[in-house]
């Protein structure tokens, strides 16, 4: 009984003295002697010019020194410290934190959720070949992840992110120093910054490939083959999640944004997600989260935020993790290049509160470069670097939109839009609307309206393919029918892919000859949802709706 | 007649629409509903797979045991949410004890081997705010143990080489110096799916037949196997 005793008291003893992790908020900074032309890299001062960002913005200015010394002096060290927030992250007991308390110069002392957590959205990196020569499969699987975006409209315009710098926050980075998929960007230089905020030091080669592989898909290129888009960008690399020490990503997160801002990232692309771990579905409100916190505050800062929807849509999950539920969070899912559409394990959305998200998508199944070679992996850890190479190159072509006007515009660009679903978002962003969108295009369908239901009815289309046969940008998605049913609070109750006649999606392949039937027309019965209605349909690229009473 | 005609539009509307197949398909309203199940909702079932190690020595001159006495336990278990920091939790398990006494030289071994279906009542003390996973928490509670098996064996090797057989193994089932009905007390430490447990047996798990005890404390490690 003694031993039992023992125990009990050494479990009790554990949790009294435990300590927490904590923010402690501070009242007010001291602006003495803050120049933010020396605090802020050039790049940092130009966003902030062109987003009419006050540069003595009190959330810019550094948190006062000696608070931060006071603070240390009770609890040993901090571990973040937040111009933004006004605060510092540390741990402390409870005894700690009624010393913390009685600072007059601290508003409140709020404890952190200390759940522990592993970084959900992401997905290990692939099996690597141990060469870095591309074989034949591998070279045109890359090629089709570029021009899944039309990627090659941004390259005929010599567009490839120059003057755009690019923050990537990961787990490691591996190889990037000697990674032959990277040699162009050292070459010219455009690794501005590393820093590694577990560690505390500048080192991020090391620890995980996952960002090695992340960094490839946003500008990478390996034998003369771009593998993501934006390859002439800079680059600065922050390392902020750990597999071992688990109640740190988030603070970290929120520094290396505010790194990134400091040092003049134009976009930030984060391939990381928070989800059961410490968090409930009903968290997704892009409000809860400090990393959805940090992420809107980036925006703030007229950085566009890059990040991926999550790899939980197979799982009990389903939905997307945070800092994908930001409203300000240009948020990425996956598409199958095998599928043409959803892929299983991208998360889905919408937010909690019903906002949309993913907002578009990109290949969830890519070819990267790790340290050993280059092979094909899967994530939409993948889709999201994808697609900030090409939000850089969006901005590259229009330099003069505000973070949040080319955040829009890179949906409009969506192959879906102006249909949008919770999978596919506005569908795949496509370069060419940067350039020279077409006309308005022609009508694939009609709708025909009875009293009990909607029929899709599919019209002759050979007309949308060019004289050589090639697809234009918005047919690149399967010969399906997208349609979804938005209730009268303006979001989704359901929404569909159609394969309106499998046999009619073969007519390039070997079932040519057993063709024989017209397509069946698409019937949608008005019973099966909630009056009123929208239905909204997308047909290769031809977006009609009807409004149903 | 509206009635015929709706049926057989139904109909003629089934048989078109079996040419199209659902890529996808969301019911986005029913995949917002909050749900009252799950590791830190209201309730939840699980499974479990335990393994500990008897702690502690018989007091009597000749009867010790070896240092690995174990047991292991497969449970299942209901737990009721009633607060972010409190749970109750009502659990039953099979489990095996094996008492592996010492031995001489001659002979192998010597244990007896216990089967028990176990009932749990815990309360549970969750540390901190989780998402939808078990947490971190302390776990106290009561057990009533009803064993339902129990078998002794041994193996002597014969050292006589003259004799037809070289070892001799015996096999003793419905121990009666076993005592069938236990009850116990137990503290749990989890982290999420892996716990560190300890069950003090309260009271004596042999009879007056035999004069010592087995010791009451196990203390062993618990994986949590979901629902």
């Amino acid at each position: 009984m003694k031993k039992l005793v023992t125990l009990l008291l050494i479990g009790v003893s554990f949790s009294v003295y435990a300590q927490d992790k904590v923010w402690v908020f501070f009242s007010d900074k001291d602006a003495t002697g803050f120049d933010p032309h020396t605090f802020f890299d050039q790049k940092a001062i130009e966003r902030r010019l062109k987003h009419g960002i006050d540069l003595y913005d009190v959330s810019d200015i550094p948190v006062n020194e000696s608070y931060v010394s006071a603070v240390e002096g009770i609890v040993g060290e901090t571990k973040v410290v937040s111009r933004w927030f006004n605060a510092a992250c540390c741990l402390a007991n409870e005894e700690q934190k009624a010393q913390l308390r009685k600072l007059e110069f601290v508003t409140s002392v709020k404890t952190v959720n200390p759940g522990a957590t592993w970084c959900a959205g992401m997905e290990k990196s692939g099996e690597e070949t141990g060469s870095f020569e591309p074989s034949e499969d591998q070279l045109e699987f890359l090629d089709a992840q570029i021009k899944r975006m039309n990627g090659y409209v941004f390259k005929k315009n010599k567009v490839k992110g120059q003057g755009v710098r690019i923050a990537i926050f990961d787990v490691g980075f591996k190889s990037y120093k000697t990674n032959p998929a990277f040699e162009h960007i050292r070459k010219a230089n455009r690794i501005i910054k590393t820093y590694n905020f577990v560690k505390k030091k500048e080192e991020v080669d090391g620890w995980d490939t996952h960002g090695t592989f992340v960094m490839s898909c946003v500008g990478g290129i390996i034998k003369g083959q771009e593998m993501g888009l934006a390859t002439e960008a800079e680059f600065l690399l922050a390392r902020t999640e750990t597999w071992t020490e688990f109640y740190s990503e988030e603070e970290n997160w929120l520094a290396a944004a505010e790194w990134a801002d400091q040092n003049g990232a134009d976009v930030i692309n984060s391939s990381l997600g928070y989800t059961f771990h410490r968090y409930f579905r009903e968290d997704m409100d892009g409000e809860t989260s400090l990393v959805s916190k940090a992420a809107n505050m980036a925006a703030r800062k007229g950085i566009v935020v890059v990040n991926s929807a999550g790899n939980e849509g197979s799982d009990n999950w389903k939905n997307i993790g945070t800092p994908a539920d930001a409203d300000s969070v240009l948020s990425i899912g996956g598409i199958s290049p095998w599928t043409g559409i959803h892929t299983s394990f991208s998360s889905f959305g919408p937010t909690w509160d019903k906002r949309l998200k993913p907002n578009v998508t990109a290949y969830g199944h890519v070819i990267g470069s790790g340290p050993k070679g280059i092979s094909q992996t899967q994530g939409t850890s993948f889709s999201g670097p994808l697609v900030a190479g090409f939000v850089a190159c969006a901005l590259q072509s229009r330099p003069a939109f505000s973070n949040m006007k080319l955040f829009h515009e890179v949906e409009k660009s969506g192959d879906l839009y102006p249909y949008f679903d919770y999978a596919h978002g506005y569908g795949v962003p496509q370069a060419d609307y940067f350039f020279t969108w077409p006309s308005a295009p022609k009508p694939t369908f009609k709708l025909k309206e009875t009293g009990t239901s909607i029929t899709v009815e599919r019209l002759d289309t050979s007309n949308l393919e060019s004289s050589s046969g090639e697809a234009v940008h918005y047919t690149q998605w399967p010969d399906y029918v997208f349609y979804h049913v938005e209730n009268k609070k303006n979001y989704l109750d359901k929404y569909f892919v159609i394969n309106p006649a499998t046999s009619w999606t073969d007519k390039k392949g070997v079932y040519d000859d057993y063709i024989t039937e017209a397509p069946s027309p698409l019937v949608i019965l008005k019973k099966d949802y909630a009056k009123p209605f929208t239905l909204r349909v997308f047909y290769k690229g031809y977006v009609e709706e009807i409004e149903v009473k | 007649m509206r009635k015929i005609a709706v049926l057989f539009g139904s109909i003629v509307l089934g048989l078109t629409s079996q040419a199209q197949t659902i890529e996808l398909e969301q019911d986005v309203n029913r995949d917002t509903v909050i749900s009252d199940y799950g590791p830190n909702r209201k309730n939840f079932f699980g499974t479990y797979l335990g393994l500990g190690a008897v702690i502690g020595q018989i007091d009597h001159d000749f009867m010790k045991l070896k240092p690995v006495s174990d047991r292991f336990t497969f449970g299942a278990y209901y737990k009721r949410r009633l607060n972010n920091v409190y749970s109750v939790l009502l659990s039953s398990n099979y489990g095996v004890t094996v008492y592996r006494f010492e031995v001489s030289e001659v002979m192998k071994y010597n244990r007896i081997r216990a089967n028990d279906v176990n009932l749990d009542f815990s309360n549970r003390f969750n540390f901190g705010r989780r998402g939808n996973r078990i947490g971190n928490y302390l776990e106290l509670g009561v057990s009533g143990m009803y064993i339902f098996h129990t078998k002794q064996e041994t193996k002597t090797e014969v050292v006589d080489n003259a004799a037809l057989y070289k070892n001799v193994k015996t096999e003793l089932t419905g121990l009666k110096f076993i005592e069938s009905a236990n009850y116990s007390v137990h503290a749990r430490f989890g982290f999420n799916k892996f716990a560190i447990t300890a069950d003090y047996r309260l009271s004596d798990l042999t009879t007056n037949r035999v004069d010592y005890d087995l010791p009451p404390l196990t203390v062993g490690v618990r994986l949590d196997l979901g629902a």
